[in-house]
Parts: C-alpha cells; sequence; structure tokens
C-alpha cells in the first residue's frame, strides 16, 4: 500500500492547493498549539554496554545528571515502554531491566510515583506479554503500578495538526494527566517508517479499545503522518530515554535482527532524540519523512541546533541494515555528530 | 459450588453493575457483556444479584442505533455491540433489543481495497505489502476499518444466535463472507493472529487467543484443514503459554470441536487459585471455559 509518504504529502499539497485556488498563501498543517520547537535542544549519549541492573541503574543516573532542568521531585513520572510483541529470539521490546533501572532512578531523584503505561499494539493477552517478556518480574520487584493504556479511561483530544484526517483522537487519562511523559523506545528500524523511536513510540498510547488491535487506524490515515499528530497533539511535558544497548536493524520493528550499539539515548526534545537515534544508526533523519516534516515547528533535526553531551556519537555508530524499501534513508556520507 | 473464575469476577463487579476492564476502572461494555455471560452460564451457582445488575448495566447502555458505546466513558458505538447481543441473547432473544442491534452489526462492514489500490496493485503486483485476499469482507474495530479477526469472530458469535426478528438472508450471507474471511487468514503453520498472515514476504506467527476466538466462530466447520490446523496450533501455544485468557479461551474452543478440555481446565483451576488481578474478560472466559454446559456461548449451529 502506497502509505509512506502520502500524508504527510497529501495534508500539505491539500491545504497549499486550496490555497493557491483562493489566491493566497497556503496555512501551515500545524496550529500554534502544535508549535513546541526550541531554539537549540540537548541530547545525552551515554554508555550502556549491557543490560546489567546496576550498571543500567548507574547509566540512567548519570544521563539524567546531564540534564540539570529536569525536575521530578513531587512529580508524577509516566515512563512508556516499547512493549508491543514477544519473541524470545528478538530483541523486540524495551529491556525490563532497564525499565526498572529508570523506576529507580525517577524514585531516586524524588518522583512522587513513577507508573509504567503500555497499550501493546499486537497482542491483547497482557498477562502473558508482562510475564513473557520478563517486564513483570520487574514490575513485582520495583513494585511500580503498571496501567494498561489499551484499556485506561480516555479523553477526546482536538489534533494541534493536520498531516491525517484524524481530526481528534481517544487518548488515555494517565498519559494526558502525566506530570512528565518518558517515552522509552527500542533503537530500531522499522518497515513502515524507516526508524522508530520516542514518536513512534507514542503508537502505544493510542487505546486498543477504541481503535483495535492492531491500531490499523493510524496506518490506514497515513503512517508518518500518524506519528506527527500524535505528538504535536500531547501537550504533556516529555522526556525520552532510547534503549541502544541492543538495536534491531533490518524487518524491524519484530522481524529484525539483533545489533549492539551499547548506548542510551536522552534528552526532552523528542524530535531531536529521533534525529540522534537515527545517526547514530548511520540514517539521514532528513530522509525519514516524518522527522524532516516536524523540524519546523516541533524540535530539531538540523545538527547545529542539537547540542551533544555525553558521549561522541562517532564513538558508537553503527551501520544498521535497513529493507530494500527504505534504502534511500540511509547516509550517504559520514556522520561526524558529536 | 461456582468456580473460582465466578468468585473472582463477582468480587470485581463495580458498584454501578458493571465491570471494568480491570476491577475498579470505569465499565465497560465488553468486560460487562462477558461477564454477565459467564454468571448466566455458571447460573446454576445463583449468582442472581450480580447477573441481574450486569444485564441492566448492558440494557441501559444501548443506543437509539441498537449499537453499545466502548463504556460510559466513549458514547459512539463500538465493536462491542457483538458481545452485548451476544450475552443478552440469552435472555430475550427475539426482543427488539437484539433485533435493532443486530440491524446494527448487519450495517457494519470492514473496508476493502479502494479504487485507487485496485489501480495501483493491478499495475504493481509486486507492491502488496500483505498476503491475504483484502475484499473479503467481515467486521472492524471501528466503522469503516479494516476486517479483523477478533471483530469479526464477536460478530459471528452474536448473529449465530439470531432468531427470526431479522433478514435471515442477510445474515446467513454476511456469516458465510465471514467464514471465508476466517479461513483466508489462517497463519501457514496452522492458528490465527489479529488477521495478518505475511508481511512484506515475512511469515507472522499466530496467537492463542485469536487462534481460539476465529474457533469458537468456525466451529461449524469442522472439515476444514485450517480448523484442524488451528486446533494442532492451539495445543503447541498452550504448552508454552498458562495465562488465563489463552487458556480459557483455549478450553473453549476445544470444547466447541469436541477435544477433551480436561487438562486444559485444571491448568485453568490451578491459575485461578493463584490468582492476583487481571483483565475481567480473561476472568470470564475462564469463567465460561469451567461453567458445566457443553455449549456455554450457545453458538454451536445445527
Amino acid at each position: 500500500m502506497p502509505d509512506r509518504r502520502e500524508f504527510l504529502r497529501v495534508a500539505a499539497g491539500a491545504a497549499a492547493g486550496a490555497a493557491l485556488a483562493c489566491g493566497r498563501e497556503a496555512p501551515e498543517p500545524w496550529s500554534a498549539a502544535a508549535v513546541r520547537k526550541p531554539e537549540r535542544s540537548s541530547v545525552a549519549i551515554v554508555p550502556a554496554p549491557t543490560y546489567d541492573e546496576a550498571g543500567l541503574l548507574e547509566a540512567v543516573r548519570s544521563g539524567l545528571a546531564l540534564f540539570d532542568e529536569l525536575d521530578v521531585r513531587g512529580r508524577r513520572v509516566v515512563l512508556k515502554p516499547n512493549l508491543v510483541e514477544f519473541d524470545p529470539a528478538a530483541v523486540i521490546n524495551t529491556h525490563p531491566a532497564l525499565i526498572a533501572a529508570t523506576v529507580e532512578a525517577f524514585r531516586l531523584g524524588g518522583a512522587r510515583e513513577v507508573v509504567v503505561a503500555e497499550g501493546p499494539g499486537h497482542r491483547r493477552d497482557n498477562e502473558y506479554l508482562l510475564a513473557a517478556s520478563g517486564l513483570a518480574a520487574q514490575l513485582r520487584d520495583t513494585g511500580a503500578r503498571y496501567v494498561d493504556l489499551n484499556h485506561d479511561a480516555v479523553r477526546r483530544v482536538e489534533l494541534a495538526s493536520r498531516f491525517t484526517e484524524l481530526g481528534g483522537l481517544y487518548l488515555p487519562e494517565t498519559v494526558l494527566d502525566a506530570d512528565l511523559l518518558v517515552s522509552m523506545p527500542k533503537l530500531k528500524t522499522h518497515h513502515w517508517a524507516g526508524v522508530t523511536l520516542s514518536m513512534k513510540n507514542l503508537f502505544g498510547i493510542v487505546p486498543g479499545a477504541v481503535y483495535g488491535w492492531p491500531k490499523n487506524v493510524l496506518h490506514w490515515a497515513g503512517l508518518g503522518g500518524s506519528i506527527i499528530d500524535i505528538n504535536a497533539a500531547l501537550d504533556v511535558p516529555r522526556f525520552n530515554i532510547v534503549d541502544g544497548v541492543l538495536g534491531m536493524e533490518g524487518n524491524g520493528p519484530i522481524q529484525g535482527e539483533a545489533k549492539q550499539v551499547g548506548v542510551l539515548v536522552l534528552g526532552a526534545d523528542p524530535v531531536a532524540v529521533d534525529a540522534t537515534g537515527a545517526r547514530l544508526m548511520n540514517i539521514d533523519p532528513w530522509k525519514v519523512d516524518y522527522l524532516a516534516a516536524v523540524d519546523p515547528f516541533l524540535g530539531n533535526v538540523a545538527e547545529e541546533r542539537i547540542e551533544q553531551r555525553g558521549e561522541a556519537m562517532s564513538r558508537f555508530q553503527a551501520d544498521f541494515a535497513v529493507i530494500e524499501n527504505f534504502a534511500g534513508i540511509k547516509a550517504t556520507a559520514p556522520i561526524t555528530g558529536g | 459450588m461456582s468456580n473460582a473464575a465466578v468468585q473472582h469476577l463477582m468480587r470485581g463487579q463495580s458498584a454501578d453493575g458493571g465491570w471494568g476492564a480491570y476491577a475498579g476502572t470505569v465499565s465497560r461494555t465488553e468486560s460487562t457483556a462477558l461477564a454477565t455471560l459467564a454468571l448466566w452460564a455458571n447460573a446454576a451457582s445463583g449468582e442472581a444479584g450480580p447477573l441481574d445488575a450486569g444485564r441492566a448495566w448492558l440494557e441501559t447502555r444501548q443506543l437509539a442505533s441498537g449499537a453499545w458505546p466502548l463504556g460510559d466513558d466513549l458514547a459512539e458505538p463500538s465493536w462491542s455491540t457483538s458481545l452485548a447481543t451476544l450475552a443478552l441473547s440469552h435472555f430475550a432473544p427475539e426482543s427488539e433489543r437484539i433485533a435493532s442491534a443486530a440491524r446494527w452489526l448487519l450495517g457494519q462492514k470492514g473496508r476493502g481495497t479502494p479504487w485507487w489500490g485496485k489501480i495501483y496493485f493491478w499495475f504493481f503486483p509486486d507492491r502488496r505489502a500483505v498476503e491475504l485476499d483484502p475484499d473479503l469482507i467481515g467486521w472492524p474495530w471501528m466503522p469503516d476499518t479494516f476486517s479483523w479477526v477478533e471483530p469479526t469472530s464477536y460478530a459471528v458469535m452474536a448473529l449465530t444466535r439470531l432468531g427470526g426478528a431479522v433478514d435471515r438472508g442477510r445474515v446467513d450471507g454476511r456469516l458465510e463472507e465471514a467464514d471465508r474471511l476466517l479461513l483466508d487468514r489462517a497463519c501457514e503453520g496452522g492458528g490465527w493472529n489479529y488477521g495478518n498472515t505475511r508481511v512484506l514476504g515475512e511469515e507472522l506467527w499466530p496467537y492463542p487467543d485469536t487462534t481460539a476466538l476465529a474457533l469458537l466462530a468456525l466451529a461449524h466447520r469442522p472439515e476444514a484443514a485450517e480448523v484442524a490446523e488451528g486446533l494442532a496450533a492451539l495445543g503447541r501455544m498452550l504448552e508454552e503459554n498458562d495465562s488465563v485468557l489463552s487458556l480459557g479461551l483455549g478450553g473453549l474452543a476445544y470444547r466447541a470441536h469436541g477435544v477433551d478440555a480436561t487438562a486444559v481446565r485444571e491448568r485453568l483451576a490451578l491459575k485461578l487459585g493463584a490468582w492476583e488481578g487481571g483483565e475481567t474478560r480473561a476472568l470470564a472466559w475462564a469463567a465460561l471455559a469451567l461453567a458445566p454446559s457443553e455449549d456455554p456461548l450457545g453458538v454451536r449451529r445445527a
């Protein structure tokens, strides 16, 4: 189905066409409420060679310490990992040990509560998915509350951008009422979107009880456009921690191959974090449609606007394979960030 | 004495008579319909009060269109109409309530390939990312979206129970196409996932819960190879998956197809003995699997 680029272009193109027909300048497909691009963004790369729990806690804490402006004291933090499927032979999900370490790190930072929340997009059997993935055991050990976003109470949110024709979405109250929403994706390539990182990970907040399994409504509406509209709609303080200890290359997000990178990527601007994640995979973020499309209003893609903290990117950059349809997003020149 | 799942269900009932997806959350149609059905199927245990309250919750939430919303926090018609219809059909199958629900269900159709997609794939057949027949129409999760295994299976079970208050020919036509859709969506090695067999040339794997639902909807098709393969795949999956949902639905599917479910029911009883909370629908399917009747859903066709 020709859905990779269409809605980004159709939405912008339709608006431009209508405006030109009326003899006036095309309106942008986003409202003032969606404009959150900072002058500059900060992204940290922190070494995390293995899923050793003590090492991960230290890695997360040292990464968070690079963001003086991030104050979670007394706040309710909602962690949104990527838990979509389970295959014992694959590295599909955000590692449970990283989720547990992040729970602990935010608690040590003074958070009032740290909740883990996810709405798996393929499987409805939460008991199985949590147990098989190892997250159930980590939740027991940490005592963190888990919210099934597929069945959470919902409120309708009018979209602040128009890259799809969705208009509005019912979204879970646990997310909408969070003091801080932390997207915790896996560093992966994606067979429909090119890459799946902090922004794409938020497909998991769209409740399956309303939209079904898989959340195919978003694919029909246009995958890239849906990624943008969901992210632009969320007027919630955000942070992002990418599990790049073991990433996935090739036919992600489910059936790709494991790729050792050994890092965490952290930052408040999801666009800048995802652009950095793409560069780590030797993918040009300007060639990922949805990332290029949000640079004017939602966050920073340009390297010169991203302050690199922590380790140099060049130390960890890995050449991720992509499927043939996305061969064009690979960086053609060495990326020198960091 | 009622089974443990019924006891857990009754403890999780909300003050408004409904059930949330998890105990203590906002009441929803899916969980209330399944819990009500589970209490009805175990009614010999004497749970009239909770059963009546569940039934009343459902009856007061039906929309003028005949459909049910997802729950009190979302007023639009939803896929859970099939489950409410299935549950209430056991109380008054010939009522106008059921007939109007059936009319709404018959009006719901999954979306096939749009005209521009047909032209595109006529020119570029190799670019079709999925290997299924997209023009077989079943039921979607949301109006005017694609047909998937789970909502189609629910609708089949609900419509199977309808009496003479609806256009039987129309019902039979939809059920026949739903059969073909479900058979088309079976995974290569047997069983069903949400409804895709291959994506970009890669084979996808089945899930026990969706496999069991498809098998329940196809209980009248024992001769189909996909049914035999699905039962075998379900057996393999249940060796590795002991969630209450999988065992409950798996046990029901076994019973619907005349397969001995004793071992599955024993494992389920053990799991329920150690129940620490979870999805209401998992409990409800478990209660149905442990119910005394051989056809607790009442969906077997002659």
